[in-house]
């Protein structure tokens, strides 16, 4: 029988730490973006000395985040890892990631 | 008339969402338990919905047609709850095509969904434009200030809008906790939500305050118009069915 097919697992879950993998990547994770889209540019210098975080190249750090997120997810024993980066990256597209990526935007573009 | 405590206050928009997705996950977890379902693919397919969601909610509405680009957009641009609902499904089925996951989540998604809109629209409640003018004395009140911030009119009853939303996300809420075990498919509970929320955004959309777009309709009615008629084909084959007894123990 294929992993496919396989009917969902009855038994009870194992008991987890209460900040597993899951929760350590969705603490990574969000810090990190906020890091790379504020922190980074702040540690610089302001926004104007971060020139590859104008226009679509703003989004080359989240694609490569995505696609690690992705890879991380899809591999089973990283999965909960990667549960938690795509998590991440969810709290801070709907947070505040978005702002960040405007407001750097409008200024290096302005 | 009551105001409008913290217009325009993205702080206190975020931190509410933010309840939101906790709520949501918390009660992911819950209900997986409850189900007796302990797939390690369940929490990436989680994943994929919140990213993609999220991703959806920011790029599904980008207006092409307004020359703004997509940075600029992300940033600055329109926000939608239905944008989002659509990337996470793209979410949730890519992740289940990747994991190889064949059995159906909606069931497991929806109520978390629910409760995530609940929070979430309390902060929308709190710092967005509330809706049109009620035509009585009573609704939500703009200052000049916070009208000018927000586009809409001073002093004057504005319908609260994401209140009503707020009522049909509990209501719903409450009737999948009751149902949640007794409809006759897999996934038929998220196909109910799904489209009883479609019915009542296009509804609650003529008192939202949204641009009109045509025809006295807003894009997100143009939107729900196009997909209205699929989802109710999908609720005539749900209870086209009978219902099943009410199930106690695990159910999978």
């Amino acid at each position: 029988m294929s992993k496919d097919n396989q009917p969902p697992q009855e038994d009870e879950e194992e008991p987890e730490p209460a900040l597993g993998p899951m929760g350590f990547g969705i603490l990574l994770g969000t810090a990190a973006l906020y890091a790379i889209y504020i922190g980074v540019p702040i540690a610089f210098g302001g926004p104007a000395s971060m020139p590859f975080l104008t226009g679509p190249s703003a989004f080359i750090p989240i694609a490569g985040y995505l696609a690690i997120a992705i890879v991380l997810a899809v591999w089973p024993p990283t999965s909960r890892w990667g549960a938690g980066l795509l998590i991440g990256l969810g709290i801070f597209t709907l947070l505040g990631g978005g702002v960040c990526v405007g407001t750097l935007a409008a200024q290096m573009g302005g | 008339m009551i105001g409008l405590p913290f217009a325009g206050d993205g702080l206190v928009h975020a931190g509410f969402l933010g309840l939101g997705i906790l709520a949501a996950l918390l009660f992911y977890a819950y209900e997986k338990r409850r189900r007796g379902l302990s797939d390690p693919r369940l929490w990436p397919i989680a994943g994929f919905a919140i990213a993609f969601g999220a991703i959806g909610s920011r790029v599904l509405t980008w207006d092409v047609s307004r020359q703004v680009s997509l940075a600029d957009w992300w940033g600055n641009g329109d926000r939608s709850i239905l944008a989002g609902l659509v990337g996470a499904w793209f979410g949730v089925h890519l992740g289940k095509r990747l994991t190889g996951y064949r059995a159906a989540t909606g069931d497991l998604l929806a109520p978390a969904v629910a409760l995530a809109l609940v929070l979430g629209r309390v902060g929308c409640l709190l710092t967005e434009l509330p809706g049109t003018p009620t035509g009585g004395a009573w609704g939500i009140s703009l200052t000049p200030g916070q009208a000018g911030m927000l586009g809409g009119l001073p002093g004057v009853g504005l319908h609260p809008s994401f209140a009503y939303e707020i009522v049909f996300h509990v209501a719903a809420f409450a009737l999948m906790w009751r149902f949640r075990d007794r409809l006759p498919g897999p996934g038929d509970l998220f196909i109910c939500y799904v489209t009883s929320y479609a019915l009542f955004r296009f509804g609650v959309e003529f008192v939202r305050g949204n641009e009109v777009l045509w025809l006295g309709l807003s894009r997100p009615q143009w939107f729900l118009l196009v997909i209205l008629p699929l989802l109710s084909w999908r609720m005539l084959r749900v209870f086209g069915k009978p219902l099943r007894p009410k199930v106690e123990g695990r159910v999978a």
